[in-house]
């Protein structure tokens, strides 16, 4: 799975907190590339800058230094509202906490991306992707009437629909039960597989990594291993490693 | 507990920001007030004391003719007295010789006594010297240098000594009183002569070398039982009481805008601490769970708002002194003798005004205290929720649904009955039928918003966010939507009242007043009968009937009897008469008013048994009933038979009417022309009438509206706080919108479009009820007074609602900016 140019690229990033002593390094030189169409999940112990990575990648958050590239567009340097813009274009989400809208319907919440774009949904795409999410007879249920497991899907649904170039999944099964965890990570599974989307997932859940293609592994804010197509087991032994 | 509390404030201090300020302007008004009342009584003590230091006492006569001359002179011959002057006062025309105008505006002039003796003087000569014999006159300073009088000048004076007055010498200048028109002062004799005073209002004596109450006592015993002495301290008190009690009703209509605007303010306060209490269930809840009682959670949140309270209101009591200083300047600009200036500090009204704000905030925090009692210990272990409201229960709905049909049915059984009864039916049954309408806000507001938001939402995703979130909590919404809808009602209220008022001047004058002038004196009740003559000898007039009263026997009752000649009116307007014809109008037949006629149920062709002074008794058939708004006596006499009654009086009102053909400005000119010999002789033309009365209700409205707008301000900020809460609880939706890629503009624009919808929801709500009260107390006053047709100023009222909504985005600028500039990631990564 090699494509002429990574989906999501990041060089030399730092990223620093603070300032003198009290500086935290919560990146210090990650360079690092994301291929398209596949599933890569980012590991690392408490504290090793993984969420961090991940906002700075989504262009949520700010950089120190490095240059990061979302496709051919650098995310690094620009302006407020042409990062708005291009999360709406080009990047979807998945939060640990599902972060769904609690005065919106299901299907209003999975539309909702496209509408802030003024795009209209494509109906197929949209059928097709309620179907593999298995939410249709959900749809007009409010986020306070939904499981937990239901409301990450719908999430899913959310992030899949406008066909990003990347979706990024912060600890996507982090409140979920693993029966519920089992069906999200089959799903982003599928969706990789079979849609061709690219997902780019933040997890210290071995079991929900050993999903990816590849899994890459940080600490102390830097990168330190990484395993492809690996099993749970083997994701664990690396982990333990790092921790100790 | 106390500790835990006084962290809680503080932690909390800027979401109490807003609703603070509430309290603040609340108070403000309050304390304002006093403070403006209290500088009035003082600046009336001291200006009197100050100038009556030497009257020792005063003498009145008990009759209705005052002091006779005689008197006077046996008050000048006791030993004890060392100077004693009687006083008169009364309204007079002041022109230049050459007709020009002096007093300011179309005020007459006020002449009053000035004693030859200083020490009995109670304004003072500034310059020159004061007025003595019978041709000389003293000017107030003020109406000098407006009317640039210099000493020397000439002026006539038009009193009730003639009808051309006489011309008096400029002698010197008075110190300004309050009198807002001119102030004149003559010799107390001659005074009397030009207002044909009988006696002299009082008498200020002046003892020689003794104290108050002896020369009290001496001048009781020399005069006798009819003449009431009071020593010149108590006259001076009395005076200076009689000068404040005219500034109550002012205080009393200041302090009740006050009580709206603090009625505001408490809505705003329940409804801030509704709000806390729901996001800190959490924090509530672990102080059950570490053992503190329901008692002392309650305690903590009431004693919370005390603090909040107290802290506001002293800064309301300071900002009062600033609010009372600008309100002086306001009276000052009409009045000059209110001083300007930072007033005095008064503690007692002060700690007052605290108090009253301490008591509102608590008492509006006690329906959320309660509610935190509420919280189970239990809810600190469960993960925070949104704060939801409870459906109402059919209960509430029931007792709402009482009360406001209840109100509804007095309110319009009140409009329908009339009267005074009437009144207060529809002030009591509008009240309860307000106050059930907001308590069922959270019912019908959500369809309201719903609809209001259609056309924001129609224009993108923020609006329909926006609209989404108006409604999700209703019961805020509606108690945030509330606090302006008390403002807007009452301004739409008064301003159904003053349009339907105009109208009904309109009306009347355009309908009933067929006639060009009123002609009528500016400072007694009788016109010069030149006047009438030189007037009807204009080729410029048409038509002038002349009205006479005087009082006789009607049917056993003292009334009213109007001598009008029914050949004169008929030929000035035919639609005078509502049945029968003034033109029958002739000695042994009368006609009465319509208002008399409904009273008594007497018809045309019954007869009247009418006394009159010189007539004796005569028992005339009725012939015509005339519409009472145009002439209010209840009874009418042809002049003749009037004459034969009453003997010569002089005509009280003329009715005029131009030849046609001769326009306004000709009319205009041959009029002036005329009256330039008649000073104190008016003749506004109708126009010019129905112009006054439209303005004067134009500035009472203007003036009504302007000390709403502080309870529509405060209303305001009870937007921008529910705003800034509600996005305080939302930081997490917020952040996700944006991840999602909604631009901060459009962040913003979604919680202006909140602010907005809330606003106008609240606003519309306001109209209407608004409308409906005025439509309810236009019915009830129609009987009793001039208001008679219901009209709406739409236009004014669209600027209400859209001023409203245009508030309510300016409420939402500082939540929106303060939202727009969160971080996304410490938003949505913060547990």
């Amino acid at each position: 799975m090699t494509a002429a140019r990574p989906a999501v690229a990041a060089r030399g990033l730092t990223k620093t907190y603070g300032t003198g002593g009290a500086e935290v390094h919560a990146l210090r030189g990650v360079d690092i590339a994301f291929d398209p169409h596949a599933f890569t999940a980012i590991m690392g112990p408490s504290g090793s800058g993984k969420s961090t990575l991940m906002h700075c990648l989504a262009g949520l958050d700010t950089v120190t230094s490095g240059v990061i590239h979302i496709g051919d567009a650098e995310v690094t340097g620009l302006t407020d509202r042409q990062l708005t813009l291009l999360r709406r274009e080009r990047v979807g989400f998945i939060f640990q906490a599902f972060n769904l809208l609690p005065t919106l319907t299901a299907e209003q919440n999975i539309r909702l991306p496209l509408s802030i774009a003024g795009r209209a949904a494509d109906e197929r795409w949209f059928d097709h992707v309620i179907d593999a999410v298995g939410l249709r007879d959900r749809l007009a249920h409010r986020p306070s009437q939904l499981s937990g497991g239901q409301q990450q899907r719908v999430a899913c649904a959310r992030a899949l629909l406008s066909r990003p170039d990347v979706i990024f999944a912060d600890e996507p099964t982090g409140n979920l039960d693993s029966r519920s965890s089992a069906e999200v990570l089959g799903f982003l599974r599928t969706s990789v597989r079979e849609f061709g989307q690219t997902i780019v997932m933040v997890t210290h859940d071995p079991v929900a990594a050993s999903n990816a293609d590849r899994v890459v592994f940080l600490r102390d804010g830097a990168l330190v291993d990484e395993l492809r197509s690996p099993s749970p087991q083997a994701v664990l032994d690396e982990l333990k490693k790092l921790e100790g | 507990m106390l500790a835990a509390m006084l962290a809680s404030l503080w932690a909390h201090k800027r979401r109490l920001l807003m609703s603070s300020l509430a309290i603040v302007l609340g108070v403000g008004f309050v304390s304002g007030t006093f403070v403006l009342s209290d500088t009035l009584k003082s600046s009336f003590y001291s200006s009197f004391s100050s100038t009556g230091s030497g009257v020792g006492a005063v003498v009145r006569h008990g009759g209705a003719h005052g002091v006779p001359a005689g008197a006077l002179d046996r008050i000048r011959a006791l030993p004890q007295v060392a100077a004693a002057d009687g006083t008169v006062e009364g309204v007079v025309t002041v022109v230049r010789p050459d007709g020009t105008p002096v007093s300011s505006g179309n005020l007459p002039g006020m002449l009053a006594s000035v004693p030859s003796d200083q020490r009995l003087r109670s304004v003072p000569v500034t310059r020159g010297s004061p007025p003595s014999g019978s041709r000389q006159i003293v000017v107030d300073e003020t109406t000098a240098g407006d009317a640039h009088i210099a000493i020397g000048d000439r002026l006539r004076v038009v009193g009730r000594d003639g009808d051309h007055g006489r011309i008096y010498r400029v002698t010197g200048f008075t110190k300004a009183g309050a009198y807002s028109g001119a102030g004149l002062g003559m010799s107390p004799s001659q005074a009397a002569r030009v207002l044909k005073a009988t006696g002299y209002e009082r008498v200020d004596v002046a003892g020689a070398g003794i104290g108050q109450d002896e020369l009290k006592q001496r001048l009781s015993g020399a005069l006798g039982g009819a003449y009431a002495v009071t020593t010149g301290t108590a006259e001076v008190h009395k005076q200076a009481d009689d000068a404040t009690s005219a500034t109550k009703p002012i205080t009393i209509g200041l302090l009740m805008f006050a009580f709206v605007a603090l009625l505001v303010a408490a809505l705003v306060i329940f409804n801030t601490f509704q709000i806390l209490v729901a996001q800190r269930a959490t924090e509530m809840a672990l102080l059950r769970c570490v053992g503190a009682t329901r008692r002392q959670v309650f305690g903590s949140v009431v004693a919370e708002s005390a603090i909040m309270g107290l802290v506001a209101s002293v800064i309301g009591v300071a900002a009062g002194i600033g609010i009372g200083t600008g309100m002086l300047a306001l009276f000052h600009a009409f009045q000059e003798t209110v001083p300007v200036g930072v007033p005095p500090f008064e503690l007692g009204t002060s700690l007052l005004a605290v108090g009253v704000g301490l008591v509102v905030t608590m008492v509006a925090a006690i329906i959320p205290a309660l509610r935190a009692t509420r919280i189970a210990p239990i809810a600190a272990l469960r993960t925070p929720d949104q704060p939801r409201t409870r459906r109402a229960g059919p209960l509430r709905v029931a007792t709402i649904a009482v009360f406001g049909a209840g109100g509804l049915a007095l309110a319009v059984g009140g409009a329908v009955y009339g009267d005074v009864l009437g009144m207060i039916a529809v002030a009591a049954g509008g009240c309860v039928f307000f106050v059930a309408v907001l308590a069922a806000g959270p019912l019908y507001i959500p369809p309201l918003a719903r609809l209001i938001g259609a056309i924001p939402a129609r224009a993108g995703v923020p609006g329909r966010l926006a609209v989404a979130n108006t409604v999700r909590n209703p019961g805020r919404t509606a108690a945030t939507a509330a606090a302006l809808t008390i403002g807007i009602t009452l301004v739409t209220l008064f301003s159904v009242v003053g349009a339907s008022a105009k109208a009904s001047v309109d009306e009347r004058i355009a309908d009933r007043y067929p006639v060009d002038y009123m002609v009528r004196s500016a400072t007694s009740d009788s016109i010069a009968p030149g006047a009438i003559a030189d007037l009807r000898a204009r080729p410029e007039i048409g038509a002038l009937a002349v009205l006479r009263s005087a009082y006789g026997t009607v049917n056993g009752a003292k009334t009213e009897i109007l001598g009008m000649s029914g050949t004169q009116v008929t030929r000035l307007t035919r639609r005078l008469a509502t049945e029968g014809s003034l033109a029958a109008l002739r000695p042994g037949t009368t006609a009465i008013s319509a208002d008399y006629a409904a009273r008594t149920h007497l018809k045309t062709g019954d007869r009247l048994t009418v006394r009159t002074p010189r007539g004796g008794t005569s028992t005339p058939r009725i012939v015509a009933v005339y519409d009472s708004d145009f002439v209010s006596a209840p009874v009418a006499l042809s002049t003749e038979a009037f004459a034969h009654g009453f003997g010569a009086v002089r005509a009280g009102q003329g009715l005029m009417n131009l030849r046609p053909g001769v326009t306004d400005d000709q009319g205009r000119r041959a009029v002036d022309a005329v009256l330039r010999q008649y000073p104190d002789v008016q003749a506004p033309s109708v126009a010019q009438i129905r112009e006054q009365l439209s303005s004067s209700v134009n500035a009472l409205l203007g003036v009504v509206s302007g000390l709403l707008g502080l309870a529509i301000i405060i209303a305001v900020f009870g937007i921008a706080n529910t705003l800034s809460l509600s996005v305080l609880e939302r930081t997490r939706e917020s952040a996700l919108v944006r991840a999602l890629g909604l631009t901060k503009r459009q962040l913003r624009r979604m919680l202006s479009v909140e602010a907005g919808v809330t606003a106008v929801v609240g606003a519309v709500l306001g109209v209407l009820l608004g409308i409906g009260f005025g439509r309810a107390v236009v019915a009830a006053i129609a009987e009793m007074s001039a208001v008679k047709v219901f009209a709406v100023s739409y236009t004014q009222i669209a600027i209400f609602v859209v001023v409203a909504g245009g508030c309510g985005w300016l409420a939402s600028i500082l939540p929106a900016r303060r939202a727009a500039r969160a971080s996304i990631v410490s938003a949505i990564t913060d547990e």
